[in-house]
């Protein structure tokens, strides 16, 4: 309620301080279409264009100047420039200049054709009527009028008006009759309703706030924006047989404000936990570098490596320490190793194999690909090497549930102005504003009748339906 | 059994498409009800390939959720019943046979996408994000708008082909099934008109899952800008139509032109969005 009450505030002072030439270019047809044409060409930009910050790969390949280009002319980050929220902004403007500036008008000017008396000559009384007919019936004028009344309630009209129509030398009766009047605001509700939705947006991005907490296995976060702390206390994966996709991941929060317990919930995709508006959302899962354990397996036996632990090989004066876990190992342009990204596409262990308690040597070794394993050199670069008699049967990673928070005040505003747009078109789209008047004058011996209508449909649709009308009438005195 | 339905379906479908287009350019006027005939027995056997579909994929483990719009091949098949369908209620209400030239080869069309599928037919892994009961209310209802415009996309292409044949000196027996222009110009309005408050909530319905599966209603995502996209061309379509009044071959052009942006939401966008392309896997 507040929301519209803003707009009609805002569309009032918008007739009572600007120059009607001014608001008179917003009000064109051909503006509202470039609106739309510029918006649309604009949104499908950023759809080219990487969204948020170049990758330092992707800035090595276009070079310093395309970088800087793009990186200045907001074409990576389309839908948070000030041009773009401009479009928006001014599309909300273009609806209230084009729409509701007209609307208090045209309510009256209804309201006035509806129930003012016509002083009218009979001629004028069908004055734009989009199909009109008449024919005449063997019957008497009362009983042509008792049939128009009932035919008029049969069909749901809802009488506007019947009486006798002035100045006329014979006996006539008019009769005005409408129906789905309500389709007559269905325009204006989805006109309005973008201006909500646009606000409740607009509200959104100025008060609301986004994040994302990669929280580890049985670790915590803080959430700044309101002074919490968020304990993931389990995470769940579930995996599709046979297969390494995830099917379902989940996680149990609990979320403490000033270690005062205020939720605990087990949050799954599609079932976030609300916080006092605040939603914490099951978004992502990953690895983390770190491992709770990992199986090197040898020909005939194998052994459970902790981090950081040394583990000696039986019978033998070699053993071996696990260092380091990597979810996707690579390697960069000039050799040396990068995690990669948390999705685990490339496990790999960096093992140390000690002789008698010195390093003799570095590897990584990849859980994929156990005919594969590398040597660190001295200066941290990777070598193939030949594969040594052992590989990385398993590694347990520790795992991070990826939890998105957010906070979006104008999402029950952008709620209600998207039911009121389905609304507003439903009523404007599928139901049709008809009215009908109908003249029955006694003709003497016979009765005539003329009916004149208007519709919100297009003349050639509603031409049957106005043909089924009068035919309906006329089998009422002459079935046949 | 669902693949033996569906390639029953699919010969049917060709059938139909044959005999829809041997209607159009020949005198002969009883292949327009055999050929809706074809369609019809094309369509209940490919509904009960997906019913079919459906009942064996929730027999398997973790596949409670399962919907046959899931992936490219099961989207463009479900999307060939959906145009299939409206256009026989197109049928029903107008006696267009001659229209039957022009939609039913975009259904086998579809359907011919979906037999190439490049990922293959097996029953997917829906990823997590896709396990709700949003899949079975939003993705539909998208559908059903977009069934509705390759309709009017059709009708657009006939609308451009009788104008040429009027133009032409030696019109073919299609000038002569197909419609007068205002009432096939007509008609794209009203199909139009009719999907547009569709569309609107689809996208809505979309925005209601992506509040909550990704923590915002609107993120322009790639998928999520194209449907606003192609949203804002229909829009210009009734502007246009309604407001300056434009008729004919303009309006016709601009039903082509928004099926193109429908099709380029449909498939192209699958290339540029990480959360809603099958490409990407969509939701992790």
């Amino acid at each position: 309620m507040l929301v519209l009450a803003a707009v009609a505030l805002v569309s009032h002072v918008l007739r009572r301080t600007l120059p009607p030439r001014f608001l008179r270019p917003f009000r064109s047809v051909r503006f509202n279409i470039w609106l739309f044409v510029t918006i649309a060409v604009a949104a499908s930009i950023g759809t080219f264009f990487p969204q948020g910050t170049l990758t330092p790969e992707a800035a090595d390949r276009l070079g310093p100047f395309l970088s800087s280009i793009l990186s200045k002319s907001g074409l990576l980050n389309v839908y948070h420039t000030p041009w773009f929220a401009a479009l928006l902004g001014l599309m909300a403007f273009d609806v209230i200049a084009c729409k509701l500036d007209k609307w208090p008008r045209r309510a009256r000017a209804d309201a006035r054709l509806q129930t003012a008396s016509l002083n009218l000559g009979k001629a004028d009384v069908f004055h734009g009527a989009v199909q009109q007919a008449r024919f005449s019936v063997n019957a008497s004028c009362e009983k042509v009028s008792e049939e128009v009344m009932g035919w008029l309630a049969g069909r749901g009209f809802r009488l506007l008006e019947s009486r006798p129509l002035t100045g006329d030398k014979q006996e006539a009766r008019l009769y005005t009759a409408d129906r789905h009047r309500l389709q007559r605001w269905g325009d204006f509700i989805l006109h309005v309703s973008i201006v909500v939705v646009l606000t409740g947006g607009l509200i959104g991005a100025m008060f609301g706030f986004s994040d994302m907490l990669p929280i580890p296995e049985k670790g915590a976060a803080d959430l700044p924006q309101r002074g919490w702390r968020v304990e993931l206390e389990n995470f769940d994966i579930e995996y599709y047989r046979n297969t390494g996709e995830p099917s379902l991941y989940a996680s149990e929060v609990s979320v403490y404000d000033d270690q005062a317990l205020v939720a605990k919930q087990r949050i799954i995709v599609n079932e976030p936990l609300d916080v006092g508006g605040v939603r914490f959302y099951q978004a992502t899962w990953g690895m983390t570098q770190e491992f709770h354990s990992a199986q090197l397996r040898f020909r005939a036996s194998s052994l459970t490596l902790e981090p950081g632990r040394v583990v000696p090989f039986p019978g033998t004066s070699v053993a071996f320490r696990a260092n380091v876990f990597a979810p996707s190992l690579g390697v960069d342009d000039h050799g040396f190793p990068v995690a990669g990204s948390s999705a685990g596409g490339n496990p790999a262990l960096q093992v140390d194999v000690l002789e008698r308690g010195e390093v003799a040597g570095r590897l990584w070794l990849l859980q994929h690909h156990p005919d594969l394993a590398f040597r660190l050199d001295t200066e941290g670069r990777l070598s193939r090497m030949d594969p040594p008699p052992f590989h990385v049967a398993s590694i347990e990673p520790v795992l991070f549930s990826g939890i998105q928070v957010s906070y979006d005040p104008g999402a029950s505003v952008f709620w209600v102005g998207s039911v009121f747009l389905l609304i507003g078109l439903a009523l404007h789209f599928y139901f049709h504003y008809r009215r009908v008047r109908l003249i029955v004058t006694d003709a003497g011996s016979k009765t005539e009748v003329k009916i004149g209508a208007w519709s919100s449909r297009s003349a050639v649709d509603f031409h049957p339906e106005f043909t089924g009308w009068v035919n309906e009438l006329q089998r009422r005195f002459d079935p046949f | 059994m669902e693949e033996l339905l569906f390639h029953v379906a699919f010969y049917a479908y060709t059938i139909a498409t044959a005999l829809y287009l041997g209607y159009a350019f020949t005198k002969r006027e009883s292949l327009a009800a055999v050929a809706r005939w074809a369609l019809f027995l094309a369509l209940v056997v490919h509904v009960a390939s997906l019913g079919a579909r459906t009942i064996e994929a929730r027999r398997l483990p973790q596949h409670g959720w399962y919907v046959p719009w899931s992936n490219w091949y099961e989207s463009f098949s479900f999307f060939a019943v959906v145009i299939a369908v409206e256009y026989l209620i197109l049928q029903y209400r107008r006696h267009l046979p001659i229209l039957g030239a022009f939609v039913v080869p975009l259904v086998w069309a579809s359907l011919l996408v979906a037999i190439n599928s490049p990922f293959g037919r097996a029953i997917p892994n829906l990823p997590p994000a896709l396990q709700s009961y949003w899949m079975a209310i939003h993705v539909p209802v998208m559908f059903v708008a977009y069934g509705a415009f390759a309709n009017a996309f059709a009708i657009g292409l006939a609308y451009v082909m009788q104008e040429r044949q009027i133009k032409s000196r030696k019109p073919t027996h299609l000038a002569f099934r197909l419609p007068p222009l205002d009432e096939l110009d007509n008609l794209i309005y009203r199909v139009i008109w009719w999907a547009f408050p569709v569309l609107t909530l689809g996208i809505l319905l979309g925005a209601r899952w992506a509040y909550d599966a990704w923590g915002r209603y609107w993120g322009w995502d790639a998928k999520e800008t194209w449907a606003l996209i192609t949203w804002l061309v229909y829009l210009i379509y009734l502007h246009m139509r309604i407001v300056v009044g434009w008729r004919g071959r303009k309006t016709a052009y601009l039903s082509l032109a928004g099926f193109a942006v429908v099709l380029f939401t449909y498939i192209g966008v699958n290339y540029l969005s990480e959360l809603h392309g099958f490409l990407s896997g969509g939701g992790r």
